[in-house]
């Protein structure tokens, strides 16, 4: 087994400091997250998980923030691996460009990058596929269901082959049912690409079923409170009912309340 | 093919409205008795129109070579303005409070001293069309590319894109709507200040063919000359209008 790490924090602080706010919403974060595995953030709302999605992403954080400790994104800063196209982002809401269909909404890393016309082709035809989208080509976001818009976003975030996949609750807005499919879709994606995925959720069953690795995040400030590994094989979805899937969203939900209170 | 049934109804409705409302004008003259000093039949209307449609149309047209130039100029340095703005924030401030300074003067009172200064001829009504229609051009579009989703700038931002890509990938296909809204909305505007703008003095044009028929109390020509401008707006009005549907395919609903 490789085990590269995709991603290191190592003792991460963050402070928000300015304006008369003094707030620390991040406090000796460490962990890591060897390469193509599928690990699940978790923690109580408002507990700084978009502030480290966002450290990690090597974007620009929303307020002046001072930021201590490291990230390592493949060796690198985020920043860098932003640069070299290593990441790739999956929001919350889809965030689509209306005005282009799902085709050329694939493609728009690809024309900002500069690829020819054949390797876009062949790229977005091979992504289609994945996706199950073939059919909706041509059509436009808002003619597409809120869980097949969610997936154009995530071909056009694997659209250039970042390594990393950072989604941010990216099914928090879809019912039970699509919620359901899209989970499923997503492990059946996960095992094509083999991708590293950093999948930030608020749901325990979502990050059980879904993850290898759930970390909890405890509240203000956050700092890791539990790292649970999941030992179960995939497709979870016939293991549902087993007493041991069970053992494991107890365990979760459990820490989840230790790190509320 | 249902929504297509459903716009060839309210077009035919649209049509019956307006052929009941002049009936209703028609006959209600001869009830009322109304004299034709204040108010005269829309078939009188009509006759006059066809009659002299020669004259008529040959001042609309020195009209329209107002209307037409000043909404093309004023319309393109609103939008240019804008992008010179939102490129260059340091200038944005003095600019803006500038162009709100002009857009405060009642311009078309303007349209007196503009013609002292510069002659009544065409040029003048241009500079005045052009002057009214910038300011909501300007505003419009500089509002549209200085308010962003912050989810599709940092999308773009991972894509690694510079100035350029966000500016015509994102912000000017967003923005596009607001802008031909704006330039639609327009039409009105300039036909309506052109026609302002020949009340204060020029050499021609419908403004001043209906000052000069109001003075000698020829309502029927008065009436025809509206009659022509309202065809006209509504022409110019839905033509950009079918040019807004057909570069925004993705907005009908």
């Amino acid at each position: 087994m490789d085990s590269t790490k995709a991603i290191e924090v190592i003792n991460l602080s963050a402070l928000f400091d300015g304006d008369g706010k003094h707030l620390k919403v991040l406090s000796d974060i460490n962990f890591d997250i060897k390469e193509g595995s599928f690990t699940s953030i978790i923690g109580p709302s408002g507990c700084g998980k978009s502030t480290l999605f966002r450290l990690l992403s090597g974007l620009p954080t929303r307020d002046t923030c001072k930021i201590e400790g490291s990230i390592r994104i493949l060796g690198k800063k985020p920043q860098t691996a932003s640069k070299n196209r290593e990441i790739g982002l999956v929001l919350q809401k889809p965030t689509l460009l209306e005005w282009r269909n799902v085709k050329s909404n694939m493609t728009l890393p690809l024309e900002i990058m500069e690829y020819s016309k054949t390797k876009k082709e062949k790229k977005v035809e091979k992504l289609l596929k994945l996706l199950d989208l073939e059919e909706f080509s041509e059509y436009r976001p808002s003619e597409i269901s809120g869980g097949m818009q969610q997936k154009v976003s995530i071909g056009r975030a694997l659209a250039y082959d970042p390594e990393l996949l950072l989604m941010d609750e990216p099914f928090g807005a879809l019912d039970e049912i699509n919620r359901r499919r899209m989970n499923n879709e997503m492990i059946e994606i996960w095992k094509k690409t083999k991708k590293t995925i950093f999948f930030v959720t608020h749901s325990i069953d979502e990050a059980v079923y879904l993850s290898q690795k759930v970390i909890i995040l405890s509240n203000k400030p956050s700092t890791v409170h539990k790292i649970v590994d999941i030992k179960l094989p995939y497709p979870r979805c016939e293991q549902e009912d087993s007493s041991e899937y069970f053992k494991y969203i107890k365990k979760v939900r459990g820490y989840l309340d230790e790190a509320t209170c | 093919m249902k929504q297509l049934a459903k716009e060839k109804y309210t077009f035919i409705l649209s049509i019956l409205s307006i052929v009941m409302f002049l009936l209703l004008w028609e006959f209600l003259i001869d009830i009322l008795n109304v004299s034709r000093t204040v108010l005269i039949k829309p078939s009188e209307i009509f006759k006059t129109a066809l009659q002299e449609y020669d004259i008529i149309s040959s001042e609309l047209l020195y009209t329209m070579k107002e209307i037409f130039p000043g909404w093309i100029i004023g319309n393109s340095i609103g939008f240019c303005m804008a992008i010179l703005v939102y490129r260059n924030k340091s200038i944005s401030k003095s600019l803006v409070n500038t162009s709100v300074l002009i857009n405060a003067i009642p311009l078309i009172a303007l349209s007196a001293i503009i013609g002292g200064v510069m002659g009544t001829n065409i040029d003048s009504k241009i500079l005045i069309v052009s002057l009214i229609l910038f300011f909501p051009m300007f505003i419009t579009t500089l509002s549209q590319l200085t308010t962003i989703d912050q989810d599709s700038l940092d999308l773009f931002l991972t894509y690694s894109s510079d100035e350029k890509d966000i500016f015509r990938k994102l912000l000017l296909p967003k923005s596009l709507p607001a802008i031909l809204n704006t330039v639609k909305v327009s039409v009105v505007g300039a036909i309506f200040t052109a026609i302002t703008a020949e009340f204060f003095g020029g050499y021609g044009g419908i403004g001043i063919f209906i000052l000069s028929k109001k003075g000698l109390y020829n309502l029927p020509l008065v009436w025809a000359s509206i009659f022509y401008i309202a065809i006209f707006g509504t022409i110019f009005y839905f033509l950009v209008e079918a040019v807004q549907k057909k570069l925004l395919p993705w907005q009908r609903s």
